[in-house]
């Protein structure tokens, strides 16, 4: 069974995963295994040890190359772990999903409870620009409030202001 | 008495070019400011406008005129020694907004004596308002000054490349240095044409369109035998211009005279800043200085804001076209005649062209159709205001800041003012007023002739006591306000009851038969910190604090990001104080708090022992009755001082006892409020964020959406996903659903 060889340099939880090809090479399975982690038994190839990713063209399959071992008689033992979002990645990217949170968008208005704040604030003041009366006493005014008086009919009114 | 609405004048557009000014030009030329042919390029010209010239209401309340700078064209080339400034006009006037107007003010502005405008026929300005508050949102970003010797009409200012000079001749105006003109260059010719002042561009447009060198050709020094090349960079990188003189040359022959371009020097970029001038102080001086009328089409409004003895100077060029936006946003009339003997139907005078909802769009006619139905015109009559109620409609996009929709529900000053004449009179006294009472009823205390004429009250008695009068005065209180601005009516002597006679008190003293009065505080924004939910309750919180009603905590989703103007109304019959807030945001204004509390304090007269009456108001730092007790003490003996004392006290007290006084005396007066605050203001507690800086990128923002995954970039992370589709064992399935509901990389 032909296995192509990589290095991996994306994360586990990236779709599509940056990955650059090493080899290929002809394996033999290790008998029983799953295909979900075959286990395949391999001649020893230096180059072999710098790979940490696999394609299996037969299955059409992805997986992360784990645990290597060296064995008796020039062998290698690698044990595989099928990628699910590489191997499905083109699917995956045309499912409508419920985004929660993602980079690219931003619900600028939409509070987000995960993020931490800080046990202290900062306050601003603004004054209005006109005061309602004047600290200054000498410019009060008084007023006092007679029943009748200068503005009673029967009383004179006017004078020099 | 007449009153006109609270207008609100939002943004105006001041970039339209599209705006004749011909007639104005024209008028500035047949009333003599300009001549036609003629420059103002002697000193004689231009000296008999040297001046400061009062306004009437209006931004521009002083008008100066001073020396500024004058090209001599001698053939001598007589240097003359001005400093001036000589913008390049990438300053633009953003917005200009204004609130607070009061029919008092208009009054007192609109009746004065001081405009002297005659001798400067250019800008009559007769207000209809008078604004309390101007928001000016202005980029100041490059100008230039001259200093020292200059001379005119001579010299080279040359873009470097063809593509510059396209550029310019495509996009700039040009200065005629010989004839005084003001044209479209068709043409590089002439010596000030570098200033690009028709495109009024923002910070961010000029960076972007002129982003590189310039080199300048022109002479320099007081010889002529030295000339420069500068270099001015505009750059993005440190938001500023840089000079550099790379070389010094000598001369420059271009088929003119040589010219002379001294001291160059230039003035960094500015920053697009908003500047709140009040008015209403006396330390505020506004003044329009044409420096540059008529030669060069613009104008330099400057502006002098001194404040505790801080002296800030903020210019504002503006063209012809700009001030004429400006006038006529204002929403008044103006005219380019200098006395205009009627408004409505001359056609020299504009009107700003206001809205129904008082607001102005920088437009103005001089129909008189259109001015006979302005909206200005009927401000007096506001009785059939319709209002709607507010009915909120479903927003369609709940991702966003908060809307306002609706019809605003404005506050206004009612047409009339409460009042009460013939029942009730409010005596407005001055110290002197109050210092002449206190030593009339102490002096005269015994004297039963004086009491019978100064209140006959209503019983028409002979036998008048000192109870009779002063039980109709129903309160004497101290407000922290100016009074003088009410309709009153001045009288010589204080009457009471149905007294004829009165206490002559002094000069000054009126009465008004006003019970309320209305006072604006203006309007502040309320600004958002973040731009998104941070801004809004509970990681923000609002509070405003009103003068003698206290702090109020304020909804900060509702009022973040909107206008708040604080109104007052004052009674004088009781001494409370109402104050209304009112939130203003994408057109709609609504009532958010209202709060009362006792503004007037009362001045015990008729209750408790009168030593301890004079006690309490000197001790609350108002000395005018004790200092009339001080005047008794002295101008009498003091036998008989002390005995009409005494006397009238024992009287007090024990009609106080027997509850003959009406009790006009709150139990416990408090002066103590008039050391608080007297401006109201707002406070925004603000909560502070503790984010990683690659929070985005590993942990996503919030998003809330359907999304096609493959649309995506970056971090997304989903809850529920539906992977049905993907041919894929069960075990594959739930693996690729738990990384997506983790979270994962597209």
């Amino acid at each position: 069974m032909l296995v192509t060889f990589y290095q991996n340099f994306s994360d586990r939880y990236t779709v599509y995963k940056s990955i650059s090809e090493i080899t290929s090479v002809d394996c033999k399975l290790i008998d029983g295994c799953s295909v979900d982690t075959p286990v395949i038994r391999i001649r020893y190839n230096s180059a072999l040890t710098r790979c940490n990713y696999a394609y299996i063209s037969d299955w059409g399959k992805y997986y992360y190359v784990e645990n290597p071992r060296l064995e008796i008689g020039g062998q290698m033992q690698l044990n595989l772990s099928v990628d699910v979002l590489q191997t499905y990645a083109d699917a995956i990217s045309q499912l409508n999903v419920n985004a929660v949170y993602a980079q690219g968008t931003n619900r600028t208005y939409v509070p987000d409870a995960r993020v931490a704040m800080q046990n202290a604030i900062d306050i601003q003041t603004i004054a209005f620009p006109f005061a309602v009366g004047s600290p200054n006493f000498s410019t009060n005014s008084y007023v006092m409030t007679v029943i009748g008086g200068a503005s009673s009919p029967a009383t004179p009114t006017g004078g020099e202001d | 008495m007449a009153t006109i609405q609270y207008p609100t004048f939002e943004t105006i557009g001041i970039n339209d070019e599209s705006i004749d000014v011909s007639d104005t030009i024209a008028n500035l030329i047949s009333n003599g400011f300009l001549t036609a042919g003629q420059p103002l390029n002697d000193s004689a010209t231009f000296s008999k406008y040297t001046g400061e010239y009062n306004l009437c209401g209006s931004i521009m309340s002083k008008l100066t005129i001073s020396g500024g700078h004058l090209i001599s064209e001698t053939s001598e080339k007589t240097p003359v020694n001005n400093t001036f400034t000589y913008m390049t006009s990438y300053t633009s006037l953003n917005s200009m907004k204004m609130t607070g107007v009061t029919e008092e003010e208009i009054i007192a502005q609109t009746t004065g004596t001081t405009q002297t405008l005659d001798t400067y026929p250019y800008t009559k300005i007769i207000t209809r308002m008078n604004p309390k508050l101007l928001l000016l949102n202005f980029s100041l970003l490059n100008y230039r000054t001259f200093n020292t010797t200059y001379y005119a009409d001579t010299g080279y200012v040359t873009p470097s490349t063809e593509e510059q000079i396209a550029l310019y001749n495509d996009g700039y105006y040009t200065s005629d240095g010989v004839n005084y003109k003001f044209t479209v260059a068709p043409v590089l010719r002439y010596t000030y044409n570098y200033s690009p002042y028709r495109n009024l561009l923002t910070i961010g447009q000029m960076q972007t369109t002129y982003n590189g060198s310039y080199y300048y050709y022109g002479n320099y020094g007081y010889k002529p035998n030295y000339s420069f090349l500068q270099r001015t960079t505009i750059s993005l990188e440190n938001n500023n211009f840089s000079t550099e003189f790379p070389e010094f040359f000598n001369p420059i022959k271009s088929g003119n005279s040589v010219g002379y371009v001294n001291n160059f020097s230039m003035m960094g970029l500015g920053n697009s800043t908003e500047v709140v001038i009040p008015f209403d102080t006396g330390n505020i001086d506004i003044a329009l200085s044409d420096l540059e009328i008529g030669k060069w089409n613009f104008y330099q409004h400057l502006v002098l804001y001194r404040q505790n003895e801080t002296s800030v100077q903020v210019f504002v060029y503006m063209t012809v076209k700009e001030i004429l936006h400006t006038i006529a946003s204002l929403g008044i009339y103006f005219s380019t005649v200098s006395n205009p003997t009627s408004f409505v139907d001359n056609p020299l005078v504009y009107l700003g062209i206001m809205d129904e909802n008082g607001e102005t769009n920088g437009e103005w006619t001089n129909d008189t159709t259109l001015k006979t139905n302005s909206i200005q015109e009927k401000m007096d009559d506001i009785s059939d205001t319709p209002v709607t109620p507010f009915v909120p409609e479903t927003p369609e996009q709940p991702d966003d800041a908060t809307k306002r929709t609706g019809d605003s529900q404005n506050l206004t000053a009612p047409v009339n003012l409460i009042g009460c004449a013939g029942f009730l009179t409010n005596y407005i006294m001055t110290n002197v007023n109050m210092q002449n009472f206190g030593q009339s009823l102490w002096a005269s205390f015994n004297d039963s002739a004086f009491w019978q004429s100064l209140g006959a009250v209503f019983s028409d008695s002979l036998s008048v006591s000192p109870s009779d009068v002063l039980k109709y005065i129903v309160s004497l209180r101290c407000y922290p306000i100016n009074l003088w601005e009410l309709e009153r009516t001045a009288v010589d002597r204080l009457y009471i009851g149905r007294g004829t006679s009165g206490i002559d008190i002094g000069v000054g003293l009126s009465y008004t038969t006003e019970m309320t009065m209305f006072k604006s505080c203006g309007s502040v924004s309320v600004p958002a910190r973040y731009g998104n939910y941070l801004d809004y309750y509970p990681y923000t919180q609002v509070s405003i604090y009103l003068p003698f009603c206290g702090e109020f905590e304020l909804s900060a989703t509702e009022v973040v990001g909107s206008s708040l103007t604080v109104h007052y109304a004052i009674d004088f019959t009781t001494g409370m104080c109402t104050a209304w807030v009112l939130s203003s945001a994408d057109g709609v204004e609504y009532i958010v708090l209202s709060a009362s509390g006792q503004m007037g304090q009362d001045i015990q007269i008729t209750a408790g022992n009168l030593s301890q009456v004079a006690l309490s108001i000197a001790t609350a730092g108002f000395s005018a009755i004790k200092s009339g007790i001080d005047y008794a003490k002295e101008n009498e003996a003091s036998s008989t001082y002390t005995g009409a004392f005494m006397a009238g006290a024992s009287g007090f007290v024990n009609n106080l006892k027997t509850g003959l006084f009406p009790s006009s005396v709150l139990p416990n007066p408090s002066f103590t409020s008039f050391y608080a605050p007297m401006t109201p203001y707002i406070k925004i507690k603000s909560s502070r964020v503790s984010k990683p800086a690659n929070w985005s990128s590993t942990s996503g923002n919030v998003a809330q959406r359907s999304v096609v995954l493959g649309s995506m970039s970056g971090f997304v992370q989903c809850v529920n996903p539906d992977v049905s589709g993907i041919p894929a064992t069960e075990s594959e399935l739930a693996e690729i659903r738990a990384m997506l509901e983790h979270g994962v990389y597209v």
